[in-house]
């Protein structure tokens, strides 16, 4: 049979040719990746969209990524299960700012030296509800804060999934105190899941520690150490990944104003995680602030206006059945005090020192004067 | 040991010297040992099981050929079958057969509870178990001679470029190679090498990138999917699986080749079928040709020498004489009926086969009214019914039960749900480039020998391609991503 496949009809010697010219072209184009651009990280660090830390009488009160929650908590708490701690759950509106100055902190700064103990931040970039659900099953089974702080924002509404990173936190308990709600089962279900393979969970396990698993961990480690074009692939992927986006954009004409349309899975999803989240923490006994988060208002914002303010009534409808605290903080951060992304782009999300600044005190004043 | 990893390169590229350039008899110990440990490396103590599989075959092929008595001949094939096929209904049938059996006895009003021990499925058992089968049978029908060495025999069932997820091979595809080995030529390298960065690009860069939206999709309720939903899963899902499988199948041909063993090609462009009996001379060739030697063909009371054993297709083997019309149904609907339990125990892949017996038993008695068309729009047409029907078929083969795989299929024709979105946007874009993208490959593929492009721009695209291949594959080889035609 003729392999469609082939291309046999140019000679072999040429045909080699052009895989060590592929080859070499694709060497070449990832060591360019790596080396002759910043990434995004770096770019927020040197330009002017910077990644601020918070930090109160020593203890460093944001933490960005899973396993760091751990720690950060730890260290917020001195070890002590019972010591006053407020927990701020939160995506980058908290640790990202725009005109970004060194020695700029967050709004988790701010609440704590007004609140006078930590309010610690739990904030996973582009976090959904469901995810916030999970890191506060989590936090119950090791704290009981005195006040639990949701964030809520129309964008995250269109996240989804759980990110692999939080397998951490999938422990025992948490994952016992999830099942015991319709939600909390499936998100305990899919955390469960993670880093199990289709096939593995299908019957055809290999066993913990396989001869594959034990000599690819080997290569892997071994090459990386040898090759640095090898160890950073990560970054490389991540360059290509921004482009593809941009280009995306570029084709579309996608804008950061371009109107985000709901999708009506995710939004239930995350409405639901949202609701047993307040209802988690009125079984702990613990206050929660439910907040919608503040949005610049100087452009039209990139969501359909209704939508919007129909999702905003039923937040508020939902605390005030489960007894949490609502606060539309939505046009909290005058229009000054935003700014652009990267100095680029229009930014919808993030703003300007001063923007967490009103957003710290703000929240906390809220945290005093309850109602 | 699986193909898309670190663990493998290395593997490959310390032995396939070894076995070119070694004496006959080391590269002999190389190809048997390695392909040992090359199972060892998923769990050593199911070696033993294959060895013990493989062992039995020969002994059997062996004993059928020395007995002059029919009946003993008989009992020795029958004996070979059991034992294999007890293995593999044991391995992979248990859960499914009892619990079938407590679903019925719980209608009937007689349940009852049975603790099974964990039954790990292990890997590749569909396929050397037919490896090996196929061997008996052919002895049996004397259409093969025994092979009288045991080396060569395990050898060829462990072959392990071909032993976790096929191509499904016959003695006479692989043993001469073996007993009269050739060295690969330059020009076998190279294509050899070309297939294996194919191959790997399949699966980690297009089936891993699908597979990510599909898991997330099958996982939804199904009850929140949208029609545009259903459609954009199934075809994902189609993708997937053929990137996937074709992927392993095109890493298993250049692992041959290079080592200078030539096995047949397995998959060949299957979504520019222009008919159902076209899709299963294209997907999967090697097991389709099986089922037909040894399943379909016998079940119609034929004999399978006049079909060559590299061509698939059940659809398209002519029925003896004697074989009526009837009967020739019901074999299609068996065949495809088992064809679908093979795949998996689940009753999801039983309707999945029985889908596909539908389809081809449709084509077969709308053969009249497809004459009286014109052939340009019973080529389109053609086209676009198979496609749509096979990717709508890959619904039952993912679902995760009847009742979802039902719900979903009714979904997918349901206009009032059309526009209901449950995916991200990027979601729909990546499967509609994917898709268009493979067209777009295939239809170069198979018109380039007409098309009257200068040798220089012939080589550049090559290059290009070879880059954006290896470039991809590097940046996304991780570990470690199982092969879904694994778990069968």
């Amino acid at each position: 049979m003729k392999d469609l496949g082939s291309t046999e009809v140019l000679p072999a010697r040429i045909r080699a040719g052009a895989l060590v010219a592929g080859m070499v072209m694709a060497l070449t184009a990832m060591w360019l990746l790596q080396h002759t651009h910043v990434t995004k990280d770096e770019a927020d660090a040197l330009g002017q969209t910077g990644a601020a830390e918070a930090v109160w009488q020593g203890v460093r009160l944001s933490a960005w990524a899973e396993p760091e929650i751990y720690g950060q908590l730890f260290t917020a708490t001195n070890g002590h299960p019972h010591a006053k701690v407020g927990c701020w759950l939160g995506n980058s509106q908290l640790h990202t700012i725009n005109d970004y100055h060194a020695g700029d902190q967050s709004a988790l700064r701010y609440a704590s030296e007004q609140l006078g103990w930590p309010m610690l931040g739990l904030l996973l970039p582009n976090a959904s509800l469901q995810e916030h659900y999970v890191v506060a099953q989590w936090l119950f089974t090791q704290v009981k804060p005195a006040w639990l702080v949701v964030p809520v924002c129309f964008d995250d509404l269109r996240e989804d999934g759980l990110r692999e990173g939080m397998k951490v936190l999938g422990t025992p308990e948490t994952l016992a105190a999830m099942r015991r709600r319709p939600a909390g089962m499936k998100l305990a279900d899919e955390l469960g899941k993670i880093g199990v393979e289709r096939g593995d969970a299908q019957g055809t396990t290999r066993k913990p520690r396989s001869w594959q698993q034990q000599v690819e961990e080997l290569l892997e480690r071994e090459l990386s150490a040898r090759c640095s074009l090898w160890a950073r692939r990560g970054t490389a992927q991540a360059r290509c990944s921004y482009a593809l986006y941009d280009f995306r954009n570029w084709v579309f004409r996608i804008t950061p104003s371009s109107k985000r349309n709901i999708i009506p899975v995710r939004r239930t999803k995350n409405m639901d995680a949202l609701k047993e989240t307040l209802e988690l923490a009125r079984e702990h006994q613990v206050r929660c602030l439910v907040y919608i988060v503040p949005l610049r208002w100087d452009v039209e914002p990139p969501y359909h206006l209704s939508q919007y303010a129909d999702w905003k009534q039923e937040v508020q409808v939902l605390c005030a059945a489960q007894g949490a605290r609502f606060a539309d903080l939505d046009r909290l951060v005058p229009n000054e005090c935003w700014g652009l992304l990267d100095g680029k782009d229009i930014d919808f999300m993030h703003f300007k020192h001063e923007g967490q600044v009103l957003l710290g005190r703000k929240v906390a004043g809220l945290l005093q004067d309850p109602p | 040991m699986i193909f898309n990893s670190l663990t493998y390169l290395a593997f490959l590229l310390v032995l396939a010297p070894v076995v070119v350039f070694g004496p006959d008899r080391v590269r002999r110990a190389v190809l048997l040992f390695g392909s040992l440990i090359f199972y060892a490396f998923w769990r050593v103590d199911f070696t033993l099981l294959m060895l013990f599989s493989a062992s039995v075959d020969y002994v059997g092929g062996l004993k059928i050929h020395a007995a002059r008595d029919e009946a003993v001949r008989k009992r020795w094939l029958v004996a070979c079958l059991l034992i294999n096929f007890g293995l593999l209904a044991y391995f992979k049938y248990t859960y499914f057969i009892v619990g079938t059996a407590q679903s019925l006895a719980g209608l009937a009003g007689l349940p009852f509870a049975l603790h099974l021990p964990e039954i790990i499925l292990p890997l590749g058992i569909s396929f050397y178990t037919f490896h090996s089968v196929s061997y008996t049978v052919d002895v049996y029908r004397r259409q093969e001679e025994p092979i009288r060495d045991y080396g060569t025999y395990v050898t060829f069932v462990t072959f392990w470029p071909a032993m976790m997820a096929g191509p499904i091979l016959r003695i006479s595809q692989l043993v001469p190679q073996l007993q009269n080995y050739r060295r690969p030529g330059g020009a076998d390298v190279v294509r050899g090498l070309e297939e294996l960065l194919q191959g790997l690009f399949k699966k980690v860069v297009l089936a891993d990138t699908l597979g990510e939206i599909v898991d997330y999709g099958f996982a939804q309720p199904p009850g929140q999917l949208g029609t545009l939903d259903v459609w954009t899963l199934a075809f994902a899902f189609g993708m997937q699986i053929y990137f996937d499988f074709a992927g392993y199948s095109r890493m298993a041909r250049g692992s041959a080749r290079v080592m200078g063993f030539d096995i047949p090609l397995n998959f060949n462009w299957p979504y520019l079928a222009l008919s159902p009996r076209d899709f299963w001379q294209r997907w999967h060739i090697s097991l389709s040709a099986w089922i037909r030697d040894y399943l379909y063909l016998p079940l119609m009371g034929s004999r399978p020498q006049e079909h060559g054993v590299a061509t698939g297709g059940i659809g398209a083997a002519e029925p003896p004489a004697r074989a009526t019309e009837a009967r020739r149904n019901i074999a299609l609907i068996g065949t495809w009926f088992i064809m679908g339990l093979w795949h998996g125990a689940n009753w999801t892949f039983a309707l999945w086969g029985l889908w596909h017996a539908t389809l081809i038993l449709t084509y077969r008695m709308t053969g009249g009214l497809r004459n009286g068309l014109p052939g340009w729009f019973r080529a389109c047409g053609g086209w676009g019914w198979t496609i749509a029907m096979a990717m709508l078929g890959w619904i039952y083969f993912r679902a995760p039960s009847v009742a979802d795989a039902n719900f979903l299929l009714l979904r997918a024709f349901d206009p009032t749900r059309l526009r209901v979105m449950s995916l991200r946007e990027n979601q729909y874009l990546v499967v509609f480039l994917f898709f268009i993208g493979m067209l777009a490959l295939g239809g170069l593929y198979t018109w380039q020998s007409r098309l009257r492009v200068p040798i220089w721009a012939r080589v550049t695209a090559l290059a290009a391609a070879n880059t954006v291949m290896f470039f991809c594959s590097a940046l996304m080889l991780r570990e470690v991503k199982q092969f879904i035609y694994f778990q069968f």
